[in-house]
């Protein structure tokens, strides 16, 4: 299950991308990390993953404008947003997320088999979710 | 004056008319009889001496007899006496028995005259006045006796038959000026009763009437009253020149209160517009009438819509649903983008009433809420700054622990790995909640600064410890310039070593790797200097100016991708002017940052350790 596809993790808090990678390696996926938006929509250009995670609130480039470039340059992109809120609130932020074409979106903090259900799902690894967001 | 007076004196005139009237009338009566008697006798003496004695003596002494016994009933003949020159009577007629009564020296004065004499006298009885004529009787030229006639007028009857016409003509045109001059008084006395009425009106009393059944009002009565009005007056018009100056005094306290209360409302710092309840204004404060940049006499008594031209407000007072729930209050958020681009208002409605339920005017309250809703902003954004700030921590914790307890975490390092960071995580909550707590109690005024002598060396000692891990994992080195006598101060050690931590923690934080942080003690112009200068990517301008608010994070990449609350540098800020300090700083991008923090210096000083 899950073996060669590849997930993007994008965020700038690298306690998130290193337990997020360790989970998604152990359910046998590929994984890369991305520390800002930016170098995300570069990585996702270049390995072309199966599944993008990412945080909303982030520096350089935020995660909605990443969602945004990422659904206009590659219209099948799956998206999972992930957010501790800002200015505006998580859910809110995750509203948006949503509406910018994220399929999945989680409230941080997390909790990490949700979102490797997400992961399975949106891959066709494994039923589909009880709960989403 | 009472008309029953004005009727009395008229007929107290007519009266004295009708006798003035009456007497005229008897005079010229008795005149009138008299003329007629002397004619009468007169005419008779000589008519009777024109005969000789012995005509009267004989036969024609019946004739004389009869025809003066006619003059006697008719005529007023009292008496008729002819004697001789010896005063020997020979013919005597005397019905009244008058002629022994005549005086004797009327008699020889009668006797000795000659011709024609008259003479009046009074008999002595009746007291009547008797008109005696006497003529001589000659004959061949010699006098043979002497005729003497005495006539007594009759009485004097003014309504005698032939005047009771003149006179019923006389009372009639007498009477008949009663009621012209009954209104002819009341015409003239008419300037005399409006007086009266206006005195009555001026001193607000009846006029004065001196007390008497019978007695009207009168000249005296009027002057009594005018007097007495004067007199009423002129109290009143002391009553009044007391009032008015009452008066004054309180025009000049209600134009004091009313400026007063002018200057109060001006002294609002928020417009206030107040009007009657035809939206005409009738007061505008200082503050509204610099938002709309108009004097007080332009708006004054104007429509609120000429002057404002603002429809939502207008529409807004205007409402009439507002003025059917009477002491309702309502309110709108707007703008002035004429006035005040940019900024909002709250418009506040509510209705003066005076006292009774009904509404006399409106006050429209207008508040610049732009810095409040700026201040609601920046709450809600620190709010929502720190719930990320607290999600991130937990959010690490959360998801290692997960990972941990699902037994997903088999090697032994990894697992060490996730356990330090759950730990650090754990420390960093602490210390953000921990900052949290010391800026609110900062904000508040209640954080309690326990003031005791520091030691210096061993604040700076404490400090450098809590940075030597960190700094040992970027190889950053830590030089310290330290003076040969440590100097004192005196403050909260707790609170000053979180401020030297934050200040060194973020060199350590923000320099690169295999870089030096160099720690300076020193005294200067009395006071205690902490430097810290490091290598670091350092802090543009545009940052500087906010590097001590609250929750500001810099979107430079080097600062923003380093996890921080935007909280230390701000609490730093307020520990050090708590204590009297000031902290200074000072940067350049891409060569370092210098911050200096000055406290004043104590007098006490510790030996170097």
């Amino acid at each position: 299950m899950g073996k060669n596809k590849k997930v993007l993790v994008i965020d700038d808090d690298a306690k998130i991308t290193r337990v997020l990678d360790l989970k998604l390696r152990k359910a046998g996926y590929q994984v890369i990390v991305a520390a800002d938006g930016e170098a995300g929509v570069n990585l996702f250009k270049a390995q072309q993953p199966d599944v993008v995670i990412t945080d909303v609130l982030m520096p350089r480039k935020e995660g909605l404008e990443t969602i945004m470039e990422l659904r206009r340059d590659f219209p099948e992109v799956k998206v999972i947003a992930i957010s501790g809120g800002g200015r505006i609130g998580p859910d809110e932020c995750l509203d948006l997320a949503k509406k910018f074409g994220a399929q999945y979106a989680f409230t941080k903090p997390f909790i990490g088999k949700e979102i490797l259900q997400a992961v399975q799902e949106l891959l066709g690894d494994s039923p589909v979710l009880k709960k989403t967001f | 004056m009472k008309i029953q007076r004005i009727g009395i004196l008229l007929l107290v005139l007519c009266v004295i008319g009708m006798a003035i009237v009456s007497t005229t009338l008897m005079r010229y009566e008795k005149r009138s009889r008299t003329r007629d008697i002397v004619n009468k006798g007169r005419y008779l003496v000589a008519l009777i001496a024109l005969h000789s004695v012995k005509d009267l003596e004989g036969s024609k002494r019946p004739f004389f007899l009869r025809t003066l016994h006619d003059y006697i009933s008719s005529e007023g003949l009292a008496y008729c006496l002819i004697h001789d020159q010896t005063g020997k009577p020979f013919m005597v007629l005397d019905p009244y028995k008058l002629v022994s009564g005549i005086p004797p020296d009327v008699g020889l004065r009668s006797l000795h005259t000659l011709g024609l004499t008259e003479q009046t006298f009074r008999t002595g009885n009746s007291n009547d006045t008797i008109y005696e004529f006497a003529k001589s009787i000659f004959e061949n030229g010699e006098q043979t006796g002497t005729v003497r006639l005495g006539l007594r007028p009759p009485p004097v009857s003014i309504f005698s038959m032939e005047r009771v016409g003149l006179l019923a003509t006389i009372a009639f045109f007498i009477f008949a000026m009663v009621p012209f001059a009954f209104f002819g008084i009341r015409l003239a006395l008419r300037p005399f009763k409006n007086l009266g009425l206006k005195i009555e009106n001026i001193t607000g009393t009846p006029m004065p009437v001196e007390a008497g059944p019978a007695k009207g009002p009168g000249i005296d009565d009027l002057i009594a009253g005018l007097d007495q009005s004067l007199s009423f007056l002129r109290q009143r018009y002391k009553k009044l020149e007391t009032a008015n100056i009452e008066s004054q005094a309180k025009k000049g306290v209600m134009a004091y209160e009313r400026k007063q209360i002018a200057r109060i409302l001006d002294a609002v710092h928020y417009g206030i517009i107040i009007a009657d309840t035809q939206d005409h204004i009738n007061h505008m404060n200082a503050h509204m009438l610099n938002l709309l940049n108009k004097e007080r006499s332009d708006v004054i008594d104007l429509p609120l819509g000429d002057v404002l031209e603002h429809e939502e407000i207008v529409s807004f007072v205007s409402g009439q649903e507002g003025v059917a729930q009477k002491t309702t209050q309502r309110d709108i958020e707007t703008t002035f983008p004429a006035h005040a681009p940019g900024e909002s208002f709250h418009v506040t409605l509510s209705y003066l009433d005076d006292g009774d339920g009904s509404i006399t005017g409106k006050v429209i309250c207008v508040k610049n809420i732009t810095s409040q809703k700026s201040v609601d902003r920046a709450k809600h954004e620190f709010v929502a700054h720190v719930a990320h700030e607290l999600r991130a921590p937990l959010t690490t914790i959360k998801s290692y622990n997960e990972m941990l307890m699902d037994g997903e975490i088999d090697d032994f390092e990894t697992q060490k790995e996730f356990y330090n960071t759950i730990n650090e995580e754990t420390d960093r909550l602490a210390r953000l909640i921990e900052n949290l707590l010391n800026m609110s109690k900062i904000e508040m005024g209640s954080l309690a600064i326990e003031k005791e002598l520091v030691k210096t060396d061993r604040l700076v000692k404490d400090c450098v410890a809590a940075i030597e891990a960190p700094a040992q994992k970027k190889h950053i080195t830590i030089e310290k310039r330290l003076p040969d006598k440590w100097p004192s101060l005196v403050g909260d050690k707790e609170l000053l070593k979180v401020a030297m931590i934050n200040v060194l923690g973020n060199a350590v934080k923000y320099s690169p790797d295999n870089s030096t942080i160099t720690l300076s003690l020193g005294e200067a112009d009395h006071t205690t200097t902490f430097d810290v200068i490091d290598q670091g990517y350092g802090i543009s301008e545009e940052d500087l100016n906010h590097i001590f608010d609250q929750f500001y994070r810099s979107s430079d990449p080097h600062i923003s991708e380093q996890t921080g609350s935007g909280l230390g540098l701000a609490m730093t800020s307020d520990i050090i002017e708590l204590h009297g300090g000031r902290i200074a700083v000072q940067s350049t991008p891409g060569e370092g940052t210098h911050f200096s923090i000055s406290l004043p210096r104590e007098d006490y000083r510790l030996g170097k350790e």
